[in-house]
């Protein structure tokens, strides 16, 4: 709540999907398409619970880029590429236009490692604000992805169960990104009375 | 509602339904809009299952605090013990104008607000609870807090049910006529909106972490206050001359709800959701179906007829269309009963009434699917399970453009009937109102989308996707089709996900023909709500928890028998 100890300060305590949900349509605001703004969503929201940053990361974004041309959106279309890539031949690696941060493909390289392709040299303790030039990648034993796969879900529950601190100027300045998704109330009754 | 945990319960749903598959509606039949738009609140609705399993489990439940002054301003707690967990429902409570009642979502204020919370309620936890529930979508809060809601007096109903007990007297049937409740809410916030606890958030042994366990536990704390706002206002009013309700109408009650066109959004965004509630009850009615008739059975089915007959035959006969009025209703329960006779003695007589039923219409046939399924008996605690699905499921970027043609013509060949090519099936957009953020509909050609639409246009989506394949080879992988195309990564993606039977509605939201009602009714039956009253194409009203166990009753007459109560004294 508002007035709650944890919300006085300089960050605010918000639930998983608000991140999610603000990130989403501040992302089909800047002119992604659905898909795209979904998957920078999960992107997002997954790296800010285990990663942190991540929000940080997003507003830089959208200040100073063109998201849907920019790696934020074709980053994890590269990874999946050298994923499918090193299914067949053991390993690749995927190399951006220009370095991504960490926030705009953590979920996607959670997906490559649930299908068995792990990255090299890229970490849980890791900022979500790390920058990424390229990824070297590699087929995994899956015994060893389940072990790591019970931690982060430990953290995903516990970040569903206590949400996840946010800087609060931050989260503003996603709230207010995020406003032009929604259409004014008067302009909706206006088009509803001229039938 | 996306859990590891979950794949294993969604598993065990297909091993159920596998095993009755021969007996089984196609969803051809049971996600055709008409057949949506007919559905009828049922014994696994979720206002039915909350109480069950609230019984099952022993819960206490006791009214804690009753603040309220003369008028009914104040504040009320009502206390669960939920299987160890203390929930309690805190409301505050106001009167405001006539003029400012209103059922849409975006009103600014309300006549009771209330919240959902777990743990201790301690003085600096209710204060902020005082300060920030009033404000409803305005307000911030923490993973305590559960559920949110508000809503407001019944205006033709309330004050006349006050004067009545405040006399002495019980309310007139007659003058009660349809009112099957006191208080109306509009809406139950949950899972992680305002900061409030994520579903994702209880714990794997938590009591409600069941979809929409924590909403119809707020939902039914909600109506008890409504009995308590007017017995205790008749009190204020009439001193010693004042009565509660008494037996005949303690129960007959529920609590209104005003729903609006944010409930077509969920349906179309979550297949797997949609295939689970829709799944169980067709297992339920695959298995009453291939029952014989014994006369126990034939019994509790003669006696339900005549309770539908009863409850429905004291409604109104306003215009209710595209649903029948509750007389019309009547009359079709009439028809069930005539052809119950005839069925009776058929070795399957429940598959020979259910057979006849199918040919008179989504109508009838969903009245006789809500009957038949009051002789299932299930496992509750299962169904809870399976109710519980995974929601993840990321698309395999080694797919072919083969595979997803395959995929395309198995899990939407019915997208190809729905004229897709004509102007009229891309007429309107779905748009988020400034205004509490309440879902709207916007015509295309009065007002740009601009990147603001709702991406549900889930059937233009895959039939455009068709299309684009066709520029592809079958061995092409899926990843490199959508980093030439990522407009098409949504479609692609719901071709993966959407991989169960009765997953996707079958109609198109942005057609000029589509019709919200229909949807809107399917998703109100799921949850248990009765009574459907539409108010335009957008937004009916309805009822829930009529004729539901009290607070008092809880532990003591539980029984799962309450829905279709009949109206007290009729005298017709």
């Amino acid at each position: 709540m508002a007035e709650h100890a944890a919300d006085m300060g300089a960050t605010v305590r918000v639930a998983p999907r608000e991140i999610h949900d603000l990130v989403y349509r501040a992302a089909r605001i800047a002119g992604c398409d659905p898909g795209t703004a979904e998957r920078i969503a999960e992107n997002v929201t997954y790296a800010e619970i285990h990663h942190g940053a991540a929000v940080r990361a997003f507003c830089e974004a959208i200040e100073a880029l063109d998201l849907p041309a920019s790696a934020w959106a074709t980053a994890p279309d590269a990874l999946l590429a050298a994923e499918v890539a090193a299914r067949t031949g053991g390993r690749a690696s995927a190399a951006f236009d220009s370095p991504v941060p960490l926030a705009a493909i953590a979920v996607t390289l959670r997906h490559c490692l649930e299908r068995g392709v792990a990255p090299i040299g890229i970490h849980g303790r890791d900022r979500g604000d790390l920058a990424v030039s390229a990824v070297e990648m590699r087929t995994v034993d899956q015994e060893v992805e389940g072990a790591g796969g019970a931690l982060v879900a430990g953290t995903g529950r516990d970040a569903h169960r206590l949400g996840v601190e946010v800087d609060r100027l931050l989260f503003s300045g996603l709230e207010a990104a995020a406003a032009g998704f929604l259409v004014a109330e008067a302009t909706l009754d206006e088009l509803d009375l001229d039938g | 509602m996306t859990t590891a945990a979950a794949a294993p319960s969604q598993d065990r749903l297909q091993a159920e339904l596998d095993r009755r598959r021969p007996r089984l509606r196609p969803p051809a039949v049971v996600m055709q809009p008409a057949m949506m738009g007919a559905a009828r609140l049922t014994r696994y609705s979720f206002s039915r299952t909350m109480l069950r399993r609230a019984v099952q489990s022993r819960w206490l439940a006791r009214r804690a605090r009753f603040d309220i002054d003369d008028r009914g301003h104040g504040e009320a707690v009502y206390e669960i013990d939920a299987s160890g967990h203390k929930l309690s429902f805190v409301a505050f409570t106001t009167t405001i104008d006539e003029s400012e009642h209103t059922d849409r979502v975006i009103a600014e204020r309300w006549e009771v607000a209330g919240a959902l919370v777990e743990g201790d309620l301690t003085g600096e936890f209710l204060g902020l609870l005082r300060r920030q529930v009033p404000l409803q979508e305005a307000g911030r809060f923490d993973p305590r807090v559960l559920v949110l809601t508000r809503g407001n007096r019944s205006v033709r109903f309330f004050d006349y049910l006050v004067d009545a007990l405040s006399a002495g007297a019980q309310p007139d049937p007659d003058l009660v006529a349809d009112a099957g409740y006191i208080l109306r809410s509009t809406a139950f916030y949950a899972n992680g909106k305002y900061g409030m606890r994520s579903f994702e958030g209880y714990s794997e042994d938590h009591p409600l972490r069941v979809p929409y366990r924590a909403q119809f536990v707020c939902a039914w704390l909600f109506r008890e206050l409504g009995y308590d706002l007017v017995e205790h206002c008749a009190r204020a009013g009439g001193g010693d001359a004042a009565v509660p309700f008494d037996q005949r109408w303690r129960r007959y009650f529920g609590l209104g709800n005003a729903t609006g066109l944010g409930l077509v959004p969920f349906a179309f965004k979550h297949p797997r959701v949609i295939h689970a509630w829709v799944a169980i009850r067709e297992m339920a009615l695959a298995d009453v179906r291939a029952l014989p008739g014994n006369r126990d059975r034939l019994e509790r089915l003669d006696e339900w007829i005549d309770r539908a007959h009863s409850h429905f035959v004291h409604g109104t006969d306003h215009d209710c269309r595209p649903f029948l009025s509750s007389v019309d209703v009547a009359s079709v329960v009439l028809r069930v009963r005539k052809a119950f006779e005839r069925c009776r003695r058929d070795p399957l007589p429940f598959d020979a009434l259910y057979r006849w039923s199918e040919s008179h219409g989504p109508e009838t046939a969903e009245l006789v699917v809500s009957l038949l399924l009051e002789l299932h008996d299930g496992d509750d605690r299962l169904i809870d399970e399976l109710l519980t699905v995974d929601e993840h499921s990321p698309l395999d970027p080694a797919s072919t453009v083969g595979r997803m043609r395959t995929l395309l013509a198995s899990r939407f060949e019915w997208i190809s009937r729905l004229d897709l090519d004509d102007d009229s099936a891309d007429a309107w957009w779905w748009v988020i109102s400034d205004n509490t953020e309440e879902p709207r509909r916007a015509r295309r050609d009065r007002l740009d989308p601009a990147c603001r639409d709702v991406a549900i246009d889930v059937a233009l989506r895959l039939w455009r996707l068709r299309d684009a394949l066709d520029g592809y080879d079958d061995d092409t992988p899926i990843h490199r089709v959508l980093s030439e195309h990522p407009e098409h990564r949504l479609a692609a993606e719901r071709l993966a996900l959407s991989d169960r039977a009765y997953a996707e509605p079958r109609d198109n939201a942005c057609s000029t023909h589509y019709l919200p009602l229909l949807l809107q009714r399917f998703q109100l039956a799921m949850y248990g709500m009765d009574n459907f009253k539409p108010k335009s194409t957008d937004w009916l009203r309805v009822t829930l928890f009529q004729g539901a166990p009290r607070l008092s009753d809880f532990g003591v007459d539980a029984r799962d028998d309450w829905v279709l109560p009949a109206r007290p004294g009729s005298s017709r």
